[in-house]
């Protein structure tokens, strides 16, 4: 394929994704009620998130290695990554896919001219979390650095920004896998909640965890440290061979995930009568 | 009564083809008590500690662990999912012609939800306790126990009404899902299931104390440890009901209101 047309079919993409999110958005806003009580509902989120750690805080002065500054700037890198993810792929995956597999509106989105896995993935952007989670994410990062909590270079920004990248493609990774498991059972909700319960290990520092707890969160699946290692970097500390293991294990994980998407789809046979 | 007790197998069948759905869910509710866990078992270490607040390591771990079946119990997604999407969608025209009480229905449904719940995680609950049976405090008393026991029954009914009320707010506002979610977030932080509310600073402890989610978790286990004495028991208990009643008068005028207003369009 040419560089023309690659660019061509990137535009046409990009142009889809800004459809779909001001899509988003009007779908959001046809019940305004709702909409302003589930914007208030996610900064309440983040806000009691910050009172929980306020409230440890209160009874030691270190978690794990991490100071309540320091903890700040971990819930602020979370909460970041995790309302992009949200905005966009999580729910797309995890709650769409299965239910057009089980009402067979899937097919129809296999007949459209653009990759069934894009839209698959981005059909739906959530407008609740790009409004709520801007405000609360934006705010919090203000705090930061106005009390000067990190001062990080632009060389260390630069490198937050790339794990934190590596941080989405990890998780959108996992849940095409998941995702993908649904063209065989269906129901696949279920694996999506239990999954946001242990994506949430990632709000806390990788050392909270001790034992087996260690070498699956860190090692085997490391969730634990997708979000540490990127804010790791703003707090001036190059973990190496953390950096290395989180990009050889995203690596991996992507060619498996779109290996078995692609297969998945291969062998989908169509739910609808 | 009997026509309930059919409404609850027939849930029960309904729930149990969705079984693997809800286990996943139920072991996502395991996990999230375990990283507390971990998170109370680093605060400790921390500073060496012996204690916070009132609080030993041991009494930590059962209150997370009980936190954590209680909140596996109640706190599951999609909570007034049913009558939300009963009214929105149009499904509440054929309850209504049939010779139930709806929301007696609803109510059935939802504590075999619970239940069912309940017995999904029972064998994953249990070996969870097994593991950390060294921490693990049994009750004061049976009386603490049975007190116990009741402030969770009550706990189910509250939160019943409380999701209820939100939800035949549909009879006017079509989607309630906002107004659902914002009390899950509240409810979650200030029901105790993650933290005592005692731990909680001054401030966020005096708003949380206002709230009546402090029954669902932290009332009954500070029965369960024996916290509180009799007295203390007594006035939660009468706190509860007072809530109870409240929320019921809520939930009925709201309901008659809204049932009067409701238009089912379509065959």
């Amino acid at each position: 394929m040419s560089a023309t047309a690659a660019k061509i079919i990137n535009m046409r993409y990009l142009r889809l994704l800004k459809t779909l999110i001001k899509f988003g958005f009007i779908r959001a806003t046809a019940y305004p009620p709702s909409f302003f009580a589930a914007i208030i509902g996610k900064v309440l989120r983040i806000g009691l998130t910050l009172v929980f750690f306020q409230a440890i805080y209160l009874h030691t002065s270190i978690l794990a290695g991490w100071n309540y500054s320091e903890i700040l700037v971990l819930a602020a890198s979370y909460f970041s990554i995790e309302a992009i993810i949200l905005a966009t792929f999580w729910r797309n995956l995890m709650f769409w896919l299965p239910q057009r597999l089980q009402d067979g509106s899937f097919d129809s989105l296999l007949t459209k001219p653009v990759a069934p896995l894009f839209y698959t993935s981005f059909k739906i952007i959530d407008a609740f979390d790009i409004v709520a989670s801007s405000i609360s994410v934006v705010l919090l990062w203000w705090y930061i650095f106005s009390k000067q909590i990190i001062s990080p270079s632009f060389f260390e920004i630069g490198v937050f920004l790339f794990l934190s990248v590596i941080a989405m493609i990890f998780v959108f990774a996992l849940l095409l896998i998941i995702a993908s498991v649904s063209f065989w059972t269906i129901t696949a909700t279920g694996a999506g909640r239990l999954f946001e319960s242990v994506f949430r290990a990632a709000r806390f520092p990788g050392d909270i965890f001790k034992g087996p707890a260690k070498i699956a969160l860190l090692y085997i699946l490391p969730i634990g440290l997708i979000i540490s290692v990127p804010t790791d970097i703003l707090r001036g500390k190059f973990v190496w061979s953390h950096i290395i293991y989180i990009f050889i294990v995203t690596v991996i994980l992507s060619i498996i995930a779109f290996r078995f998407w692609n297969y998945a789809l291969r062998r989908y046979s169509s739910a609808s009568s | 009564m009997k026509i309930y007790w059919h409404i609850a197998k027939a849930t029960w069948q309904e729930y149990l083809s969705y079984r693997l759905n809800f286990l996943l869910e139920v072991i996502g509710g395991i996990f999230a008590m375990l990283i507390a866990i971990a998170v109370w078992y680093a605060v400790f270490a921390g500073d060496g500690a012996k204690a916070i607040g009132t609080f030993t390591l041991a009494q930590m771990v059962t209150y997370l662990l009980i936190a954590g079946v209680i909140s596996t119990i109640l706190f599951l997604t999609a909570q007034g999912d049913d009558i939300n999407n009963d009214i929105n969608r149009g499904t509440i025209s054929a309850l209504l012609i049939k010779p139930i009480n709806v929301p007696f229905f609803w109510l059935t449904r939802d504590f075999v939800r619970k239940f069912f719940t309940l017995i999904l995680g029972a064998a994953e609950l249990a070996i969870i306790i097994f593991i950390f049976r060294d921490y693990f405090i049994l009750p004061g008393s049976i009386l603490n126990l049975t007190l116990f026991g009741l402030a969770i029954i009550l706990a189910a009914i509250l939160h019943f009404l409380l999701f209820a009320i939100l939800s035949v707010i549909a009879f006017w506002f079509e989607e309630t899902w906002g107004w659902r979610f914002v009390m899950r977030i509240v409810m979650e932080v200030s029901a105790g299931a993650i933290i005592p509310l005692s731990l909680f600073p001054g401030f966020w402890r005096t708003i949380f104390e206002i709230l009546p989610f402090q029954y669902f978790i932290y009332f009954p286990m500070q029965i369960y440890f024996g916290k509180i004495d009799i007295n203390g028991i007594f006035t939660g208990f009468a706190y509860v009901l007072a809530w109870l009643l409240i929320l019921s008068c809520l939930f009925l005028i709201l309901w008659k209101r809204g049932v009067r207003r409701y238009v089912g369009y379509g065959g």
